[in-house]
């Protein structure tokens, strides 16, 4: 199924896997498609640092007002603090569920008010640091958290990237998985 | 009807009227002849009339007088005829010219040919014999005695009782409806002189002793038979001599004969010594003593001991005694036989031999066995059961004795057992027990249900072993097989999938330069995230290997040094 056709419903949680060449494409096309539905879109980013997406996004039209960023690779990657970015908040790497989940859950309740989609980028990079349980679990913690604000949220995850116990455990976390091979 | 005055007229003189009529005649001449010369020398007046009145009396007087004696012959010869005919013995008489003179009644029966119609034949033969041919009688009348062995098949003999007279058996099968059998015999009939006058035979049935006797043969045959068949030898003691008497029978069963043993008589105690195994002569001596000595009802006594042959083989025979005892009880003779049974004893060490390497072998199983009535009545276990559930066997034989199950198990055992048919007898179930100190154990039973004739169950044959080691085995390498299977499943997912994204991230920024839209520092950055990444998953990787080194063994040091570092 195409990104475009999907039926993003409120407050409605989905997994979309797709081949990991074409994350960046997806993860684009979701933005577009959210935007285009008056959505907030808070993404969580794993895969790409924030002064990369920005500029991709850019690149592709898409204009950063009602994009939020939770960064967890930049500072990773550099090794010291990034100056701050607007609507940009940054962990200090993957692994630190904790922090990830404290900016996660501040940024939803600061936008409590609004129509906001969370976009998770992605599952499997989230994997080079944590192990399956903690990502699991942590995902869980995510999207209970979402439930219970009653903000939607998309999970990215590579097609044929997971074990199917796992993906299986993902199912029952969302309301719906869309493969968009 | 044979007219046996007919036939005595044959004999001259024997007649009473033809007697007395020519005793009359004979005086009434004589008394003529007399009268007639008185007449002649002193004639008188009237002497014819009284001549021949005196004729008359004198010759009547004499007949009178005659008529005593010859009744009384004729009496005594009509209780001879009386006699002969009334014998129940066929009889003929012949005279020195073989014509029958004499064919009694019996034997007008006997041979169905009527005394008229052989008075006077030459023939009395027809009535024994096919073909013609002399009879006893006529080789006696012919004095050809020679030719009596050539003509009698039987055995015929010269009568110690009358000189002359000869007697045999046979048979004739031309005489009754299926042949008889007759002992006859033959003897010469002389005057006083010695001369021939003729020859008398007799027949007497000995049919139905003869059939009687050939039965008793033939029993005595079958038996002789079934004693062979069934390795038996009968004997007999004399008890106030002390000795036992035998026969070739009993001899051929010892594997001797009554000339290497002296004779068919034996006493009890040469018996003992030369026949009954050494270890046995006690036995055999208390029980003789015990039957002269035993006083009460005649019952029958069985014994079994072991016999040594002449031929040194050790037998076993079984010995049934019957004593007989007079009124006041004492025994006065016993006989018994012997019977051969060394198969069926050898056959039954065999068995028990037998019995004994298979109660080992059940006894020796570490598998649990047991036996048990549809009601669940054990009727056998070894000692590999009781020793499982901690029971004596007499605790467990005889008694409804039930292992406790797990309630999750008793309906899936209740239909395993409700599953076993004539056509599926034997299966196999795994389940748990609760044992006495109430902890689980696993067991596996192969049970085989035994059904009677009529397809109904009348018991079960169940052999078992506790398999909880071995489930527990099979669990820990369930669990091991996944904790295995979930490790090398989070490598995939954390080391092959990452490294496909950190291959598409590069290419995304090896795209950006050639397309030439990209700074340095976001290409420094980029780059470096994906060292990172890499970086981490080196470190993923050590971290795996250091788990499979834990759980393997006989890893060299230097490999282990190598994978985890």
């Amino acid at each position: 199924m195409e990104i475009t056709r999907i039926d993003i419903k409120d407050e409605a949680l989905y997994l979309i896997t797709a081949p990991a060449a074409r994350l960046k494409e997806e993860n684009i096309n979701l933005i577009r498609m959210l935007l285009a539905r008056d959505y907030y879109v808070l993404v969580v980013t794993a895969n790409q640092p924030c002064d990369i997406l920005k500029k991709h996004y850019e690149e592709n039209g898409i204009r950063m007002e009602k994009i939020f960023v939770v960064d967890t690779v930049t500072k990773y990657a550099m090794g010291q603090d990034h100056e701050p970015v607007p609507n940009c908040r940054f962990v200090s790497n993957p692994s630190d569920l904790t922090g990830l989940g404290i900016v996660i859950t501040d940024l939803l309740s600061t936008n409590k008010e609004k129509k906001v989609s969370l976009l998770f980028d992605s599952v499997n990079a989230m994997l080079i640091y944590i192990s399956s349980q903690n990502n699991t679990r942590f995902i869980h913690f995510v999207t209970n958290k979402l439930r219970l604000m009653k903000f939607s949220g998309i999970f990215l995850a590579v097609e044929k990237g997971l074990d199917p116990g796992l993906l299986l455990q993902l199912t029952t976390f969302v309301d719906q998985v869309i493969d968009v091979d | 009807m044979m007219d046996n005055n007919r036939m005595w007229r044959k004999i001259p003189g024997l007649d009473l009227r033809f007697s007395l009529v020519l005793i009359f005649m004979g005086m009434f001449a004589i008394t003529g002849v007399f009268e007639l010369s008185q007449i002649f020398f002193h004639p008188y007046l009237g002497m014819w009339g009284v001549t021949i009145l005196t004729m008359i009396v004198v010759s009547a007087s004499a007949a009178v007088i005659a008529f005593s004696p010859l009744r009384s012959l004729r009496t005594a010869e009509a209780r001879l005829d009386t006699l002969l005919n009334g014998s129940p013995a066929p009889q003929f008489v012949i005279d020195a010219d073989h014509r029958v003179i004499f064919w009694n009644r019996a034997l007008e029966i006997a041979s169905g040919i009527k005394a008229s119609e052989m008075y006077g034949a030459t023939d009395p033969w027809r009535a024994f014999y096919a073909a013609q041919r002399p009879t006893l009688a006529d080789l006696l009348v012919d004095g050809q005695v020679e030719k009596l062995p050539e003509l009698f098949k039987g055995r015929i003999t010269r009568s110690d009782l009358i000189d002359g007279s000869y007697e045999s058996i046979e048979f004739f099968p031309q005489v009754g409806k299926n042949g008889s059998w007759f002992y006859f015999t033959a003897s010469p009939v002389r005057d006083d002189n010695g001369v021939l006058l003729g020859a008398v035979e007799s027949f007497i049935d000995v049919t139905r002793s003869k059939r009687t006797e050939e039965v008793l043969e033939a029993n005595k045959l079958l038996l002789e038979d079934s004693m062979e068949l069934a390795h038996m030898a009968y004997w007999e003691y004399d008890v106030p001599l002390g000795m036992f008497i035998f026969n070739d029978r009993f001899y051929t069963l010892y594997c001797t004969t009554a000339e290497r043993e002296g004779g068919y008589r034996m006493p009890a105690d040469v018996y003992v010594k030369n026949f009954v195994h050494p270890e046995d002569t006690g036995l055999v001596t208390e029980r003789i003593a015990t039957l002269l000595t035993t006083q009460g009802p005649e019952i029958p006594s069985e014994l079994e001991h072991r016999i040594i042959r002449r031929d040194g083989e050790i037998r076993h025979i079984k010995v049934r005694i019957r004593t007989t005892r007079d009124e006041t009880g004492r025994t006065i003779r016993f006989n018994g036989a012997n019977q051969d049974i060394t198969v069926r004893i050898l056959a039954l060490i065999s068995l028990k031999e037998s019995e004994a390497r298979y109660r080992n072998v059940v006894e020796d199983q570490t598998e649990f066995i047991s036996r048990f009535l549809p009601n669940g009545t054990h009727v056998f276990v070894n000692d590999a059961y009781c020793r499982y559930f901690g029971l004596r066997r007499e605790e467990i034989i005889g008694h409804h004795f039930r292992p406790r199950i797990p309630v999750d198990d008793q309906e899936r055992l209740k239909r395993f057992f409700a599953s076993l048919t004539p056509d599926h007898p034997v299966d196999s179930i795994e389940h748990r027990i609760i044992m006495p100190d109430g902890t689980i154990r696993w067991q596996r039973w192969s049970d085989r249900a035994i059904f009677d004739s009529s397809g109904t169950i009348t018991g079960y044959q169940s052999v078992g072993r506790d398999i909880t080691e071995q489930r527990q085995a099979e669990i820990a390498l369930k669990v091991s097989e996944a904790r295995f299977l979930a490790f090398i499943t989070e490598a995939a997912m954390r080391l092959k999938t990452p490294l496909a994204i950190i291959e598409n991230n590069l290419e995304s920024v090896v795209s950006d330069i050639d397309r030439g839209n990209m700074i340095i520092p976001d290409i420094t950055l980029q780059i470096r995230l994906q060292i990172k990444n890499l970086e981490q998953i080196r470190s993923n990787i050590n971290e795996f290997n250091k788990a499979i080194v834990a759980h393997s063994n006989g890893i060299p040091d230097a490999s282990k040094k190598f994978l985890t570092e």
